[in-house]
């Protein structure tokens, strides 16, 4: 319990020690609230610039995730420990459909 | 005779039917699964949300806006025993399903993605408030949960537990403390919302 209490009083704590910002609005560590937008796009699926770089954080116009998978062995691996859903023991608990639904049973 | 015919109709319309539905994916979609059980009671207002990536994050990391007044703070027990073996289990499925796929939705943004949405759909269940969760934007400068250092662009999920901030690499369901994870200095964005 006194491991679950510590870092909760640390953010009251430090809720009192720093200045306060306007969450609604966007920030940056260490400054607080920007004052320049950063990003009007987020690219993802881009493709590195011609230096080869993702956008750093000093050029603040954009932020590329050119994504990164898992490579196929180490997905195997670890999709070998996973246990089948009826052993788990987790049922669950809320679903979203993300494409058609199933067809319905046949009586 | 006419028996015949009228099974022969029969046929040939149980087989277009057949070919109609398949010709519409009319097959189970992907599905996502949250588990049951989520603690409650523990929050954050924003602005201690805030202090937390202030405090834990290296400068000039941009925030996004925090648009709920309070965070739910997420166990740390539910989180290692209840849902990082439902994460591990949903990324299986969806790898079954041949998601996964460099410059498509299945990468590593989308499966952030995922893992946020298995939390807000707990949080909905257990009629919390919003969880405490980010996609944390990072240049995959070290090698972490099973990726390697890629040195480009990549994306984990953040998430604050009542053990202190964590990040989960979402598609192999490993964590660490966020004061250990070995991109700390290279993260460049937090999306709350």
């Amino acid at each position: 319990m006194k491991t679950h209490l510590i870092p909760l009083a640390g953010l009251a704590i430090a809720s009192v020690a720093f200045g306060k910002v306007d969450t609604t609005q966007p920030m940056v560590t260490g400054q607080g609230n920007a004052t320049v937008r950063p990003a009007r796009v987020m690219v993802t699926n881009g493709t590195a610039d011609a230096a080869g770089t993702s956008a750093s954080a000093d050029k603040l116009d954009k932020f590329i995730v050119t994504g990164s998978l898992l490579p196929k062995d180490v997905a195997l691996a670890a999709d070998a420990l996973v246990p089948a859903p009826a052993q788990s023991g987790a049922p669950a608990a809320a679903t979203v459909a993300l494409a058609r639904d199933a067809a319905p049973a046949k009586k | 005779m006419n028996a015949s015919i009228s099974k022969l109709k029969g046929s040939a319309c149980a087989v277009f039917c057949a070919c109609v539905l398949a010709s519409t994916g009319f097959a189970a979609g992907l599905r996502v699964d949250a588990p049951s059980g989520m603690p409650t009671g523990k929050t954050v207002t924003a602005q201690q949300l805030w202090q937390v990536f202030d405090s834990s994050l290296p400068k000039g990391v941009w925030v996004s806006p925090l648009e709920d007044a309070e965070y739910e703070v997420i166990s740390a027990k539910w989180l290692k025993y209840d849902f990082l073996p439902a994460l591990k289990l949903q990324m299986k499925q969806l790898r079954e399903n041949g998601v996964a796929a460099d410059g498509s939705a299945g990468n590593c943004n989308g499966f952030a993605l995922i893992c946020r949405l298995m939390f807000s759909l707990a949080a909905m269940q257990a009629h919390a408030r919003g969880p405490a969760t980010a996609t944390v934007v990072v240049h995959q400068d070290q090698a972490f949960g099973g990726i390697p250092a890629t040195k480009e662009g990549h994306c984990v999920a953040f998430v604050l537990t009542d053990e202190g901030p964590w990040i989960i690499e979402a598609q192999s369901g490993v964590t660490t403390q966020l004061s250990a994870y070995p991109n700390l200095g290279s993260i460049q964005l937090v999306s709350v919302h």
